[in-house]
């Protein structure tokens, strides 16, 4: 399926097998399916009862939207803001906007009350960002963000889903649509991130069907499949890899709301079990959560057979989860080659490269060390977990792109050798939203800087590590500077002296969030109390909570000669059981640790003693 | 009643602290799962659903939104079990 590689020695690949779209745009795409086939989507509410939406009900509510907003003035190229659940609704008002020739920004429901000084934030820079005409959420969300309403300057415009639905303009007075063309924006997606203000990635059609049709050739799709996605829908994977691709490919979907998956992850693979489901797709932590959260005696009236594609992506693939996974549902007929750990960004629509289909899950051992430092990948047999690291590759560019790794002088890079991963695609954006600056750091002569650190070998590509000592957690992105700088508020913590990095967590499935403070308290009680209010400082501003603090004495945290931290080495410190608690900080426990470096360094002696021998 | 509210208490608290890394005697009614024990909402569902497996509650998103302290889960068994 992959073009030979020209010269194999640089790591730049291209798929150029010729291929042809099956429609200019989404709306083209919903309607095609009028004409063939009808049973399309199966909405699961949060009881997980079955709610079908054939193909007819979509297009008709969807033009029912369409009209309401025409005639409440919407224009073409007028932006949207779309905060609603995942429901048959967000569908409906996602065509509608479409089809009146509107630009949908489709952005997440605040998650309770946590963080929501910083969604409301966020929220109100989207709204003023897009130059958004409409606002339209639903009626629950009203007492959260009713006070936003009259500072905003959406006021006015701020629609909730009983208006649309309860006032349907007359079937009579319905308008024409507009042309659509392939050209047009179909979608701006905001990233998340911890950091600064989210930034707008603008989407056409064309570059979202030229994503999805790449999708569906590299897994194989054809309208036998069966999808299903307990993903977000105004998440890129949920409403693009889920929603789109099985539009656009002729599949039933399955749908079901996140937090049902997260409350009964059972459901999930009951669903699997009852509509015959060929293809799925969750991060890494879905896989994890199945295994810790359904019981055995639960697991035998699963029959998960016909389950064949099981894509992994957003988080760092782990090889544990997997086999546990397997292993868990052996008995249940799961097959054992269904993952396929995949690779992207919102940037690029959503998908960059896919793993073979005959071959999905290559997991290879590398060398820790050679590919911290030295920035190249090495073959290791090794068992000691401190030696080696397992990187899960995901496979190749999709059809019509191009993956090159580079140098930091932007020079392509050897095979094996780690760089940052450069894409270059019809699927890309042309850019963010009002924001020139961002697009020029990102993209620069047609190709996207990712930000992530990977390295090919024998044409698949591998990721090994992000660039800015980035954390995922749970799929969010968590940048180590904002853990830091909150963390440093609190009293007692010594300031510029913090490091915040991730851990990967066999045992959960994704990574553990690791801050290190230093701290000049010595008491136990303070330390305890100290320990508490950084932890609750965190989750009250970034909504997410540390898994490990560990107070350390003045001078812990490794710094370089200018005074930055050196998180990648207070990381392996940490991972190696260097850094030594201040509240552990007792006579027994420094004796111990003496003793311990002095055997380490006698260790390390006697090793240099046995290589001049066997030299 | 006030027994069975006790045993649910005791159950619920013993499920949370396991969560939470801590013991169930630190626990309170009034402990609130963010402010107090650092929870995310991903923690928080997954706290929600251990418990209404244990007493085989199919629970109800929309009714579980509102919860914020650990008194509010016992009311919702409570109501859920005697109904």
């Amino acid at each position: 399926m992959n073009s030979i590689l020209i010269d194999s020695k640089l790591a730049h690949q291209k798929n150029t097998v010729a291929y042809t779209l099956k429609a200019k745009t989404l709306v083209e795409s919903l309607e095609s399916r009028l004409e063939s086939k009808q049973d399309f989507l199966y909405m699961m509410d949060s009881r997980n009862r079955e709610h079908p939406l054939p193909v007819p009900v979509i297009v008709e509510e969807a033009r029912a939207v369409a009209q309401f907003l025409m005639a409440r003035g919407l224009v073409k190229d007028d932006k949207v803001v779309v905060m609603l659940p995942t429901s048959a609704d967000f569908v409906y008002i996602y065509f509608g906007i479409l089809m009146a020739g509107g630009i949908p920004v489709p952005v997440s429901q605040p998650a309770g009350t946590n963080n929501l000084e910083k969604y409301i934030d966020n929220l109100k820079h989207i709204i003023a960002n897009s130059e958004a005409k409409f606002f339209i959420t639903y009626t629950k969300i009203k007492a959260i963000i009713a006070g936003m309403v009259d500072s905003s300057s959406i006021k006015g415009n701020f629609l909730f889903t009983s208006d649309i639905f309860e006032n349907p303009v007359p079937k009579s007075s319905y308008r024409d649509y507009p042309e659509l063309k392939s050209t047009d924006t179909a979608l701006i997606q905001y990233t998340s991130g911890t950091t600064g203000m989210p930034k707008g990635v603008v989407l056409t059609h064309e570059n979202l069907i030229h994503n999805i049709h790449g999708i569906g050739v590299a897994s194989g799709m054809n309208d036998d499949y069966v999808g299903i996605s307990w993903l977000p829908l105004y998440h890129d994977m949920g409403l693009i890899g889920g929603l789109f691709t099985c539009m656009y490919w002729g599949l039933k979907l399955v749908l079901m709301m996140p937090e049902a998956f997260l409350l009964k992850p059972l459901w999930w693979l009951e669903n699997i079990t009852k509509y015959r489901v060929t293809i799925a797709v969750a991060p890494n932590f879905g896989y994890h959560y199945c295994v810790s959260r359904i019981s055995d005696e639960d697991i035998c009236d699963l029959d998960l057979s016909s389950w064949r594609i099981a894509l992994n992506g957003a988080e760092p693939i782990d090889r544990v989860t997997l086999m546990r996974f397997i292993d868990k549902f052996r008995s249940s007929g799961l097959r054992d080659d269904i993952f396929m750990p995949v690779y992207g960004m919102a940037e690029n629509s959503l998908a960059a490269t896919f793993p073979a289909m005959e071959n999905p899950t290559v997991v290879r051992r590398f060398l820790r060390d050679a590919l911290e430092e030295e920035h190249v990948a090495i073959d290791t047999d090794s068992d000691d977990i401190r030696v080696y690291v397992d990187l899960a590759a995901v496979g190749y560019p999709l059809l019509g792109q191009e993956v090159r790794i580079v140098d930091e002088h932007g020079n392509t890079r050897k095979e094996r050798e780690v760089g940052q991963i450069l894409v270059k695609s019809p699927s890309l954006t042309k850019g963010y939203y009002k924001n020139e600056k961002a697009t020029q750091d990102a993209i620069r002569d047609g190709w996207l800087y990712t930000g992530d650190m990977g390295f090919i070998i024998d044409e698949m590509l591998f990721i090994s590590g992000r660039m800015k000592e980035l954390i995922i957690k749970r799929g969010k992105n968590i940048y180590p500077y904002d853990v830091e700088r909150i963390a440093q508020t609190v009293k007692g913590v010594r300031l510029g002296c913090c490091a915040a990095f991730a851990v990967p967590n066999q045992n959960q499935g994704t990574e553990d969030l690791v801050m290190v403070c230093e701290s000049l308290y010595e008491d136990r009680a303070d330390l305890e109390e100290l320990e508490r209010n950084i932890s609750r400082e965190i989750v009250a501003r970034l909504g997410i909570s540390p898994d490990a603090i560990l107070l350390v004495p003045k001078g812990t945290i490794p710094k370089t000669s200018s005074g930055k931290i050196q998180r990648v080495l207070c990381r392996r410190n940490y991972i190696e059981g260097r850094l030594i608690q201040s509240r552990k900080w007792n006579t027994v426990i420094l004796l111990k640790t003496i003793i311990m470096s002095y055997l380490q360094l006698f260790r390390l002696k006697i090793g240099r003693l046995i290589n001049v021998y066997e030299n | 009643m006030a027994d069975f509210r006790e045993k649910i208490q005791n159950e619920l608290f013993k499920i949370i602290a396991r969560l939470a890394g801590t013991s169930p005697d630190k626990l309170k009614p009034e402990t609130n799962l963010r402010d107090d024990l650092g929870f995310d909402s991903l923690k928080s569902m997954e706290a929600i659903s251990r418990i209404t497996e244990l007493y085989d509650i199919e629970p109800d998103l929309d009714e579980i939104a509102d919860i914020k302290i650990l008194k509010d889960i016992i009311d919702y068994l409570e109501k859920k079990l005697s109904s």
